[in-house]
């Protein structure tokens, strides 16, 4: 297998060789524009399981708990490491949590809010974006005291092009081999807080490790799953327990990040690049107008994952998500495809209720 | 054939049939405020908002196949829409009905049926339930052409239109602005601007009229003549004793939301300034014995408008302003027609809307109306439908009460009396009531 660094460990690596840390906040950016100026960016979604002894008395209890993570987190000391933030303007809660933190909580470091564009007229996103990307550079300037280099986010979206690379592999490899354990999923969200040449080493590694020792295709049937963020993790576990195993995933953590459809264009500038890697994110509720992409693109990957069953694993309370549910239900149960809807609060451990639905859909797939 | 038949039924409808059924209702009885103690009189105007919303709903019931229809969001830019003579109707402003009916638990049953959750805003569940099951307070809803949500008074709009536009086979049209940190970046503005353009290409298209820019001028200065006087009527409660609460601003704002634009809704206003100026003059008060003087954040719970007020009242309490009912007098400045482009204007007006800015800002705002309206308190309605409006609250308070200003978070929901428990909230309110005893 292959040694996975912690969180802890990769920051204190990325300080010893003289960079700066980002936090980076849920859940669509474009991390080489951070990278590129040799800074970490560390996604915070706080650690499952806490319990909100500091952040209750600031965010009621009907918030989306990633908001209510984050903030015990940053409370109890967590972000001190950091030395600026980045908050992808992502839904209604990410939004309130910008704003709650530099307004109300006392945070005075240097702090980003990027704008994905939701209209749907291309060319006044491609221009919005170009902008924004342009802001976020004199941001970045200003924080790493560096001046921006075309060749470093050339290296850098070339670096993030073999790391989509990379894990297109191994799901290739999953669905040969059927192979596929918690570990994988520890390794692919390494990638949260690792520099990307760096993660690209450990995939690599764990593919040449599966190529050798995993040639036997393990009798396991696929499901298909789609959500949020993959908390408690212990979703993995049951599935894999259970004889089943994840080919494409959905998680706006993990799968729906991976931008297939772009390719480096050595004919335009690396931010032009940038901005059309942007625009061919994957369909996402938090910015999508039409529910049927949406539908149509996860129709593509349940059908080349060769699934048996679908889970939709949301965060409670998180009304992009929420709100396209049912048209997923509708959709795959019309295909006669069992579907089971599950929302947790980013728990250590599944609650038993959940565990036993999770169980039983398993069973009865 | 069909077209010269349903223009036949439009007409027929509300120019005789209408103005007929108001003959009739003006010799009615009245149910308005009760004038009982501890109310002060009634507010005459009451029977006529009932019948400009009434014909408001009763124009729809008849528009389809005669006028282009819009579903719109609350802060959309209807005055695009307003000067291509669409009908507009505000899902919000009918959830608001079906609220204050206590609707929302049986129309809610209808998507919650289909597997949205009750987590979700209980306006968009009301809605698209009246909009599956056809039940609905006023009639029957048209049909849209087009739903056009703007997201800055929440994204949830986006989420909620993009359903609707799935369950209806209607195109969206987003009109993106992105949240207010601090100052606007210029690119924020040229982007929103541009989008509005776009909406205006788009509606011309539907409606097959060219948006003229003396029309448009004249829809936008209708619009911030309306809102002007809205802010003045708001003013009025300046005054001690109120003439009017904070209850009656609810209801009273359901013009500026929904008939922005018109001469009718600036002509309403108008009346209700003169109306409360005269109930100052003669020292009327809204509440009998008015001894102090709240602010509320937040929207109201539609549902329990009655209740609420009466308790207050009966303690001496009165609710002389919101930011909610202020959030449409809030950006009138910018809505300035005599500007060369009139999209710029809309543009600053429809980005610079409370939901859409930061928690600085809103706390400067209610600092603001505390002081101009001789508040000593504020209820904070922390609104499990309203998660964008509510999240900051208790920070919020916090710092109210550093400024000496007495603070209370209510936790309730805008629509849904599943989230309500009245024991639970009377306690709560009795406990903020003794803070004024000290």
């Amino acid at each position: 297998m292959v040694a996975i660094p912690s969180r802890a460990q990769s920051i204190q690596d990325a300080k010893s060789k003289g960079a700066k840390i980002c936090a980076l906040f849920p859940v669509h950016f474009p991390r080489e524009l951070i990278e590129c100026f040799n800074i970490l960016p560390v996604e915070v979604w706080g650690p499952p399981g806490q319990e909100y002894n500091l952040a209750s008395k600031h965010v009621q209890p009907y918030i989306c708990p990633i908001i209510k993570n984050v903030v015990e987190f940053y409370l109890s000391g967590g972000m001190d490491v950091v030395d600026c933030a980045v908050f992808p303007h992502t839904c209604d809660s990410i939004q309130g949590l910008a704003t709650l933190f530099t307004d109300m909580l006392h945070w005075d470091k240097p702090t980003f809010v990027f704008f994905y564009p939701r209209t749907s007229t291309s060319e006044l996103k491609q221009q919005f974006l170009a902008d924004e990307i342009g802001k976020v550079i004199n941001f970045l300037e200003r924080v790493s005291g560096q001046p921006f280099e075309q060749g470093a986010l050339e290296s850098k979206i070339k670096a993030f092009e073999e790391n989509i690379h990379l894990r297109k592999q191994l799901i290739d490899h999953k669905k040969a081999t059927g192979f596929e354990s918690v570990e994988y999923w520890k390794l692919i969200r390494a990638g949260e807080y690792m520099f990307v040449e760096e993660h690209n080493k450990l995939l690599a590694a764990y593919l040449d490790y599966l190529k050798k020792n995993a040639d036997k295709r393990d009798q396991k049937r696929a499901v298909f799953i789609t959500g949020y963020v993959p908390e408690p993790m212990e979703v993995f576990e049951i599935i894999e327990k259970r004889g089943f195993y994840i080919v494409e995933d959905d998680y706006a953590a993990l799968g729906r990040r991976l931008v297939r459809s772009f390719k480096y264009n050595a004919d335009i500038s690396p931010i032009e690049n940038l901005v059309r890697k942007c625009l061919s994110f994957n369909p996402c509720p938090m910015f999508s107008q039409n529910v049927n992409d949406r539908l149509k693109y996860l129709t593509e990957l349940f059908q080349y994952s060769d699934a048996k069953g679908v889970i939709i694993h949301t965060v409670k309370f998180c009304e992009p998500e929420l709100f396209d549910v049912p048209f997923i239900e509708k959709h795959f149960k019309a295909m006669g495809v069992p579907v089971l809807f599950i929302d947790t609060n980013l728990e250590k451990k599944l609650l038993p209720r959940d565990r036993n639905r999770l169980e039983a859909f398993l069973e009865s797939v | 054939m069909n077209k010269i038949l349903n223009r036949l039924k439009y007409y027929g409808a509300t120019r005789i049939l209408w103005p007929l059924s108001v003959k009739k209702r003006v010799s009615g009885k009245r149910s308005s405020p009760s004038g009982k103690p501890p109310f002060g009189p009634p507010l005459q105007i009451t029977r006529k908002l009932r019948e400009i919303m009434g014909f408001h709903y009763f124009e729809g019931r008849f528009s389809e196949g005669v006028k282009p229809v819009a579903w719109v969001t609350s802060g959309a830019p209807i005055e695009i829409l307003r000067a291509l003579d669409f009908f507009i109707f505000y899902p919000e402003n009918h959830a608001a009905m079906c609220c204050v009916q206590r609707l929302v638990p049986e129309l809610s049953a209808v998507v919650e049926e289909k597997g949205f959750s009750m987590d979700l805003c209980s306006y968009a569940r009301c809605d698209m339930g009246s909009a599956i099951s056809g039940k609905t307070p006023v009639g029957k809803v048209p049909k849209p052409d087009i739903l056009i949500a703007c997201t800055n008074i929440c994204q949830t709009v986006l989420y909620w239109y993009r359903s609707l536009s799935e369950m209806l086979g209607v195109p969206l049209v987003v009109i993106d602005t992105p949240f207010v940190y601090g100052d606007v970046p210029q690119h924020h503005l040229k982007y929103v601007k541009a989008q509005l353009e776009r909406v205006a290409d788009i509606a011309e298209d539907i409606s097959g009229r060219t948006l003229e820019l003396d029309r448009f001028s004249h829809v936008l200065r209708l619009s911030a003549d309306a809102s002007l006087l809205w802010g003045e009527a708001l003013a009025a409660s300046k005054h001690r004793p109120a003439p009017w609460t904070a209850f009656d601003q609810f209801v009273h704002m359901a013009p500026i939301v929904s008939l922005r634009g018109t001469y009718e809704c600036y002509a309403y206003y108008a009346e209700l300034v003169d109306e409360l100026r005269d109930r100052i003059y003669q020292g009327i008060s809204a509440v009998q014995t008015e001894k102090y003087r709240l602010l509320w954040d937040n929207l109201p719970v539609w549902f329990k408008l009655r209740d609420f007020s009466t308790i207050l009242a009966e303690e001496g309490f009165n609710i002389v302003i919101s930011t909610y009912t202020n959030a449409w007098y809030q950006s009138t400045a910018y809505l300035n027609s005599d500007e060369a482009d009139p999209f710029e204007a809309l543009t600053e007006a429809y980005i610079h809307i409370i939901l859409n800015m930061d928690l600085n800002h809103k706390l400067e705002l209610m600092e603001n109306l505390m002081k101009d309206y001789s508040c000593d308190g504020v209820i904070l309605h922390s609104d499990k439908s309203c998660k964008p409006y509510s999240i900051g609250q208790y920070d919020l308070k916090e710092k109210l009460l550093e400024k000496g200003f007495k603070a209370f978070v209510l936790e309730a929901d805008h629509g849904d009396p599943r989230f309500y428990t009245d024991e639970q909230v009377k306690n709560r309110l009795q406990a903020f009531f003794e803070m004024f005893s000290y």
